[in-house]
Formats: structure tokens, C-alpha cells, sequence
């Protein structure tokens, strides 16, 4: 069955690589292009949050903050010590990911609501810092004149990143490598503990998996790739406040998560991408707006448990997962 | 002795669950435990591997002391169990569980071996082996809970009420498989609430009341003693 699928799956991948290259040439409005980079931006995010929630069971409503994290790391560092975004952006990452390890490792002794309290308060904190730390933040007034990537040669070819469609190319390849570095820790050895864990944690336990281990991991991979994306999104929209990084945007990320079906590489990326779309279409609508959003995701949520990917998957292998009880 | 458990003693809290608890088995036979529901007896196979940390006493497994090792260690020690309650993972197909038990053993050569063992030890999981395991029936996922338990290549394996909840007629099959089992030369600890099942495969059985062994001795004998007839068998 595998065997005669996958000619028709390179084909599908050739098309959709296709389609992604080109899409700069057909929606040349810098409005369409800010999009599909928000796009970008949030399938990072949501991703990274997906081997937290999707892959390890661990519910996080503080992604937001490692997100905000990484992006004032990075923003303060190159601004502060005139470094170039291709070393901030990395230490960034490095920065926020061992943050995410201490919080991991003091948080995830917690399960299930309380652990989705703790980081929600965890994010609540960070704001706050953000708000009121003001010699380093600038407080609410934010940080302005993100610059930014230094232009660079790579194999004699010289290139700059300032346009739309160049940021457009940069996040796309920041997605695939991403994409590339899960797939790999997901399968593995570490995914399939974190999978147990998931599944059972105590049986997980009593096989020998160190359960704890596998969490802060998941944890810290997770943190540390939001810490990436918000390095990114300083240097692409070249300022940054404290309020867009609060509790709303974790949650708007866990949403994309489940919206797009949590245990798999790509419905966290549909989800990302439909739910950085869908209220840009809804804008017509204008006051309505919101309350449209949120009957849509009702019911999606209701229909579609496990999400639009889950949903597509089952459709298009009749010979799904049969159904499980207990 | 292979294995030896000397005034074990393990608290949740202030609650005491295990209260000089000592016992042994000797490499190659089976040994239950038998008491009622909240005696301790899952707390005492927690001890054994190390999820539960004792509050005081010893163990010590084939010549090693293990009262303070990780988990982890503890397997790859060869010291394998099978959890009471929810005893697979559902949503993984019965292959996959089998590999996760092999989740300590880092050569896929031993793993395939294994494998081919299970199979010809419960040939009704290599028929199911891409159907996922919670849509097997209670017996089947008791088949593969110890299946995947001996996957990890336990020289004593542990089994927390294989019997529970299943059917007379399954029930009996676990037992020849348990006994299957030891004859391939792996020790067994065999926790049970089903008295008379467990007295009949043993050879040696302790009798734990709230935490504490109030008997103990040849399986066959306690069969026969009028306490445990009167307490446990009801007869
Ligand atoms: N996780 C736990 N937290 C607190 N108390 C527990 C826990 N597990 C068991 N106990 C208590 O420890 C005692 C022994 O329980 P257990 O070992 O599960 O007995 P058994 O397996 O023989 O039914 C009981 O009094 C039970 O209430
Ligand atoms: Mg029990």
C-alpha cells in the first residue's frame, strides 16, 4: 500500500514546493506577502508548541513568552552590542532554551489544568518584566529600529535580506529546517518516549523511560524554537512590544495546534497558516469579525477533533486508525 | 539469593504502605503475594522497580543492591514488570508496544529475536500486530502486557493482578503462559487479589495485610492452612 502511494506523494510534495516558491511572484502585494511571513513566523511557533502538546501530552499556555523572550534577546543584543542577526538569532535560540529547561524542569513535576495555570502565569510574568524591566525593554514604549540582517555571501552569491519576498524566502527556510530537525527527534528513539509519555506515563515509568527527562526536553526543544521564531519576527518587523507576546498569543498558538491536529509536522502548519489568513478574510466583516473567529474555531473544534489534518488524513485512508475504547 | 528484600518500608506522605516488608526468591521459581485490595502489594512492586523510593530496608537483586537505583537501571538490570490498571498504550499498534518494552535494549538484532519470541509465545499478537492495541479485548492486552514486559529480556519479571478483570477460562491461560515462562528460566514475582490462582502456580507465597506479611511459606502448604483458606479462598 506504502509502495504504490509514493509516486503520487513526490508528486504532491514537487507541486506544493512549487507552489511555495512561487508564491512571491503571484501575490506581489506587500500586504499578501506580510501575510504568508506571518504565516511562516507562526508555523514555527506552532510546530515547536505541537512536541510539547501534540507529541509529549503537555499542555503550555506560556509559548508566547519564549517567543517574546527570543525576540528582545535578539532585538537587545544586536542593538546593544551592534552584533548581526546571524549571531543574535542563534543566541537567542541558545538563551531561550535555557530558560525553558529551568522553568521545564521546575513546572513539569505538574500535570494536565495546573500545568496549563502555571504557564500561564509563567507568560503573564514575562510580560509584566517586559513592562516594567524599562532600562533594558523600554517598557511598554517597546524597542525600536530591530535591524535588519547584515547582508551576506554564501558560495560567491551576495545577498540581502530586506524586501517582503526575501524575508518570505528566509522564513521558508527557517520552516523546512525546522520541519526537518522534529521529524528527525520525532522519530527517534527520544520521540517514542515522548510518545509513551503521552500515551502512559506511569507504564512509560515502569519501562524505564525517564519520564521527566523526555518533558524538559520536549520542553526546552519547544522554548528554544519559539525563542528562534521571535528572533525572526524582531528582525522582521523591526520593533517589538510587550503586547504581543501576552497570554492572548499563547493561547492563539495553542489554538493553531489543536485547530490544525496536534501529533502530526503538518497540521500545526495548516492550522498555522488557515488561522493567519482567516481573519485577515474576515476583516469585511468588520465588528462581527471576532465573533465569527471564535463560532468557526467552536466548531471546527466540535467536528473536527482531531483537527483539519487529522480529518483530511481519515478521509483519504479509508483504512484509518480503528476506533479505541478505554 | 537472587532476590532478597529485607525490611522494606515505604510511605505516600505520612501514610504507610509498606511496613518491614522482607522476603526472597529463589533464581527460577515463582513467588506471589498475595493480599486484599489496598494491602500494599502494588506499593511493593513500585519499590522493586524503583519508582517508588523506600523509606528504609534493602533489596538486593542478583547480587546487587538496587533499594536506591533509577528506573532506568533497574531494567537493565533485568528486572522487568507489568503494571496493574491501564497495562498498554492504546493508541500504539500491539508491534509498537512490543517494541517500546525493548525501549532499554539498543540492538535491533536482540530485538527481532525477542520479537519472534513473543510471537511464538502468544501467536494470537502476531495476527493483531498492526491493530492498535486498545482495540484488543482484556485478555489479549494482559497477552501483550506481558509480552512486552518480557521484551526488555527480564531475568525476573514482575506481574501486578495478571487476572484481574479477565475471564476464568483466560485466566487459566495466563497461568500456562506464566508457567511457560519460568520454565524458559525467568524468575517470577506474581502480585494477585485471586488467591487460589496465585497459590497454584507458586512455589513459595507471603501473605501481605496493610503493609505488613502476616504469612508465609510453601505455596501448596498455604493452600491448605485454614486462615488463609478461610480469608482468601472462601472456603
Ligand atoms: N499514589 C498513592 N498516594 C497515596 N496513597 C497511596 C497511593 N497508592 C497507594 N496508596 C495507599 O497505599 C496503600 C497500599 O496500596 P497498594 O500498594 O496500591 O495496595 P494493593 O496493590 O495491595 O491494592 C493503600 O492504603 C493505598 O491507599
Ligand atoms: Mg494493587
Amino acid at each position: 500500500m506504502t509502495v504504490k502511494r509514493k509516486p503520487y506523494i513526490l508528486l504532491c510534495i514537487i507541486a506544493v514546493l512549487a507552489a511555495l516558491l512561487g508564491i512571491p511572484r503571484l501575490f506581489s502585494m506587500d500586504y499578501y506577502l506580510h501575510i504568508f511571513v506571518m504565516s511562516e513566523i507562526y508555523a514555527v511557533l506552532a510546530l515547536s508548541l505541537s512536541l510539547l502538546v501534540g507529541f509529549t501530552g503537555q499542555v503550555s499556555m506560556g509559548h508566547a513568552a519564549f517567543y517574546g523572550m527570543g525576540a528582545y534577546a535578539s532585538a537587545i543584543l544586536s542593538l546593544r552590542l551592534g552584533l548581526s542577526f546571524w549571531v543574535t538569532f542563534w543566541m537567542a535560540g541558545l538563551l531561550v532554551g535555557t530558560v525553558a529547561y529551568l522553568i521545564g524542569r521546575l513546572v513539569l513535576r505538574l500535570r494536565g489544568h495546573v500545568l496549563a495555570i502555571t504557564t500561564a502565569f509563567f507568560c503573564v510574568l514575562v510580560t509584566v518584566v517586559m513592562n516594567n524591566w524599562i532600562p533594558v525593554t523600554n517598557g511598554p514604549m517597546g524597542i525600536t529600529g530591530v535591524p535588519s540582517p547584515s547582508p551576506f555571501s554564501l558560495f560567491g552569491v551576495h545577498a540581502v535580506i530586506e524586501t517582503r519576498a526575501q524575508y518570505y524566502y528566509l522564513g521558508l527556510l527557517f520552516v523546512a529546517c525546522v520541519v526537518y530537525f522534529l521529524w528527525r527527534i520525532e522519530s527517534s528513539r527520544i520521540g517514542d518516549a515522548m510518545i509513551a509519555v503521552r500515551e502512559n506515563e506511569e507504564l512509560a515509568k515502569s519501562i524505564g523511560i525517564d519520564t521527566m527527562k523526555s518533558k524538559v526536553l520536549a520542553f526546552t526543544i519547544s522554548g528554544a524554537l519559539a525563542g528562534l521564531a521571535g528572533a525572526f519576527y524582531a528582525h522582521y518587523i523591526h520593533f517589538i512590544s510587550p503586547v504581543t507576546f501576552t497570554i492572548n498569543e499563547s493561547i492563539n498558538i495553542l489554538v493553531m495546534v489543536i485547530f490544525g491536529g496536534m501529533s502530526t509536522l503538518f497540521g500545526p502548519i495548516l492550522g498555522a497558516v488557515c488561522l493567519t489568513i482567516l481573519p485577515e478574510f474576515l476583516r469585511m466583516a468588520g465588528e462581527l469579525r471576532l465573533v465569527i473567529y471564535g463560532i468557526a474555531l467552536i466548531v471546527f473544534i466540535i467536528w473536527m477533533p482531531m483537527g483539519i489534518w487529522g480529518t483530511i488524513q481519515r478521509i483519504l485512508l479509508p483504512k484509518g486508525p480503528e476506533k479505541t475504547q478505554g | 539469593m537472587f532476590l532478597k528484600v529485607d525490611n522494606l518500608t515505604a510511605h505516600y506522605g505520612r501514610v504507610k504502605a509498606l511496613d518491614n516488608v522482607s522476603m526472597e526468591a529463589p533464581k527460577g521459581s515463582i513467588v506471589s503475594l498475595i493480599g486484599a485490595n489496598g494491602a500494599g502489594k502494588s506499593s511493593f512492586m513500585m519499590c522493586l522497580s524503583g519508582v517508588l523510593r523506600p523509606t528504609s530496608g534493602t533489596i538486593e537483586f542478583d547480587g546487587q543492591r538496587i533499594e536506591s537505583a533509577w528506573p532506568e537501571q533497574i531494567v537493565s538490570l533485568g528486572l522487568s514488570q507489568c503494571p496493574e490498571g491501564r497495562r498498554v498504550w492504546p493508541k500504539m499498534t500491539v508491534l509498537e508496544n512490543l517494541e517500546m518494552g525493548a525501549f532499554s535494549v539498543r540492538e535491533p538484532r536482540v530485538v527481532g529475536e525477542r520479537l519472534e519470541r513473543a510471537f511464538s509465545l502468544f501467536p494470537i499478537l502476531k495476527e493483531r500486530q498492526w491493530q492498535l492495541a486498545g482495540s484488543l479485548s482484556g485478555g489479549e492486552q494482559q497477552m501483550l502486557a506481558i509480552a512486552r514486559a518480557l521484551m526488555a529480556g527480564p531475568k525476573l519479571l514482575m506481574l501486578d493482578e495478571p487476572s484481574l478483570g479477565l475471564a476464568p477460562i483466560i485466566v487459566e491461560k495466563v497461568m500456562e503462559v506464566i508457567k511457560d515462562i519460568r520454565a524458559a528460566g525467568t524468575t517470577v514475582i506474581l502480585v494477585e487479589q485471586n488467591a487460589f490462582m496465585a497459590l497454584s502456580i507458586a512455589d513459595h507465597a507471603y501473605v501481605l495485610e496493610t503493609g505488613k506479611v502476616v504469612l508465609s511459606g510453601k505455596a501448596s502448604e498455604l493452600l491448605q492452612n485454614d486462615d488463609v483458606r478461610k480469608s482468601y479462598l472462601g472456603i
